[in-house]
């Protein structure tokens, strides 16, 4: 995310304070062509931090630039961002592909091409005859593809989904996975926020932590986990003979505990140098002691649990 | 280029969704069932000396433009604005290529243009209504465009500021119809009828429409009593001294009109909803 490469949007020691409340503190980013997802709990500064990316709201100090430029005073700025918000509010009376349409105007879209488009778009995100029915009647599912329609439409360079993933099945949720990496692949910036965080995990290449208005960690989420030093990591051994791998297991430098289970041992080490090496040595042996080692708490949902414990 | 092509568009779109609204439905009807009122149940049970040309001059000015224009613009004008500011559809727009400026003419243009439309076609529909052969109020009511022409034109101006006047409501304050009733019926009313030498007069959208009207009323009217009623409101008063009307509404329309943008184009917009 800031390895030197061209920053599509950056956040230059931002605050932002509603009155006396402080809801972002001293950020400082660089987002870069993929995926990064946002983390943080309800009230961390995540909607804060959207709302300034495109300009609904003005840093109160700092800056935030989209290409550049200051998103809160430049449409051209906006131009570039595709926005997703969190709200669920349509104009209902319309239908799904005339709203789509009717935001695409405003790009300088000539009706017949921004009609085109519209139905085209909402085709491709499976919604189908119900195009052209006002969204009024949609279900919830229905009326968030036309909320990504509407943000997609114009090909923007810089794509923000505030919870872009709620209220979706799961078919569905995996299709936006789908279309969130194929947005990325084509060169863009994609912003993903959600509470989902192991389907954030799945689709971004790096993620944004943000805890009591201040950004606690960005990277990938193992490289994050790594750095938490002083936090046993836990790894899920599973095995036929859980004893007798727990006793070939408690001599080993780095373990600090051993956990019998009845498929296997869960066991928690202090990150010794070399002891995955040993550990997929004896799982080589030919007793065959492990069969699988997987990793507990490396997950996204772990390292932010850790982070803001 | 782009300003001005955003403004009609948002202009496009605002007319869409307004005529599309319940209100804009309810007032047709209101429309339709005065015009039957008058056209059917009323000529059978009113005296043959009633005079047409009296009664539609003081329902025109009364009914309609003192009452239904103002009520019917500040309503369109606040549901707008603030509606999408309440239910936070504002941000799609806002996130959007376009100036807010643009957003908000467009769409008091639409107002405009929308409450314009809905009073004419009231003040043709009751003039048509009286007009009829045989009814029972065209003593002295003939068909005339011109006098017809004046209050449509009294009540597209007032439109313009009603109009303006609801945008910067609706974008200034969280309850805008409290405001907007407010200012009509305490506002308006009163201050239109204060001494001239208050000054502040001007600051109405009422006195001066009242001014216009009278100024081109026939001379030649005989036993009017809007000309009465109007005169009477404004004697003592030394016309030559006071803005001219039209000016004097152009002028208040278009300061509502720039605080209204001010407003709209320097506010945060927070999504999150309103307690």
């Amino acid at each position: 995310m800031s390895d030197g490469g061209a920053a599509l949007l950056e956040f230059l020691d931002v605050s932002k304070w509603y009155g006396q409340v402080s809801a972002l503190t001293d950020v400082t980013l660089r987002i870069e062509a993929g995926v990064t997802g946002m983390v943080g709990k309800n009230g961390a500064g995540k909607s804060t931090l959207m709302k300034l990316a495109c300009g609904l709201l003005r840093p109160s100090q700092g800056a935030v630039l989209v290409d550049g430029r200051a998103p809160a005073d430049d449409p051209a700025a906006r131009a570039r961002l595709g926005v997703c918000p969190d709200i669920d509010q349509y104009y209902e009376r319309l239908a799904g592909w005339r709203f789509v349409s009717w935001m695409l105007r405003y790009h300088g879209v000539g009706t017949r091409a921004a009609d085109a488009r519209a139905k085209e778009l909402l085709a491709e995100l499976g919604l189908g005859d119900a195009m052209y029915r006002t969204i009024a009647g949609y279900s919830k599912g229905m009326r968030q593809r036309v909320k990504l329609a509407q943000a997609l439409a114009h090909d923007p360079r810089i794509v923000l989904l505030d919870e872009p993933l709620t209220g979706l099945d799961p078919v569905a949720r995996h299709e936006v996975g789908e279309l969130i990496r194929r947005l990325a692949a084509g060169g863009r910036a994609v912003i993903v926020s959600s509470h989902v965080l192991h389907e954030l995990q799945a689709v971004a290449d790096t993620v944004v932590l943000i805890h009591q208005g201040r950004l606690i960690a960005e990277g990938r989420v193992q490289d994050l986990r790594q750095q938490l030093e002083g936090r046993p990591l836990k790894l899920r051994l599973k095995s036929r003979e859980p004893r007798a791998l727990a006793s070939r297991l408690a001599p080993l430098d780095g373990v600090v505990a051993i956990h019998l289970q009845a498929d296997g041992v869960l066991i928690e080490t202090a990150g010794a140098h070399g002891l995955h090496e040993r550990l997929t040595r004896l799982g080589a042996e030919p007793e065959g002691l492990i069969d699988e080692i997987a990793p507990m708490d490396d997950t996204l949902e772990a390292v932010f649990g850790y982070l803001v414990a | 280029m782009s300003w001005l092509r955003h403004t009609l568009e948002s202009a496009r779109q605002s007319l869409v969704l307004q005529a599309r609204s319940k209100m804009v439905f309810l007032l047709l009807l209101v429309l339709a069932a005065f015009a039957a009122l008058f056209v059917f149940a009323l000529p059978r049970a009113a005296p043959r000396e009633n005079r047409g040309d009296v009664f539609f001059g003081l329902t025109a000015y009364l009914a309609i433009v003192q009452f239904a224009l103002p009520f019917t613009l500040m309503y369109l004008g606040i549901q707008a604005m603030h509606t999408d500011l309440e239910d936070r559809t504002a941000s799609y727009l806002f996130v959007r290529p376009v100036r807010r400026s643009s957003i908000l003419l467009g769409r008091w243009l639409a107002t405009w243009l929308l409450g314009a439309a809905l009073v004419a076609l009231a003040l043709l529909t009751f003039h048509l209504s009286l007009s009829l052969p045989g009814h029972a109020w065209r003593q002295g009511m003939r068909p005339d465009p011109a006098m017809l022409g004046l209050y449509c034109a009294a009540a597209s101006l007032g439109a313009g500021a009603y109009a303006a006047t609801g945008c910067l409501f609706g974008v200034w304050l969280r309850r805008p119809l409290v405001a907007g009733v407010t200012f009509l019926v305490g506002w308006e009313l009163i201050v239109s009828n204060l001494p001239p030498q208050a000054g502040l007069r001007g600051a109405t959208v009422a006195d001066p429409i009242r001014r216009w009207i009278l100024a081109e009323l026939p001379a030649d009217l005989p036993n009017d009593p809007l000309k009465d009623m109007l005169t009477g409101a404004l004697e003592r008063v030394d016309m030559t001294k006071l803005t001219d009307p039209v000016w004097a509404i152009l002028r208040f329309g278009l300061v509502v009109l720039v605080l209204a943008l001010r407003i709209y184009s320097r506010r945060e917009y927070d999504s999150r909803p309103r307690d």
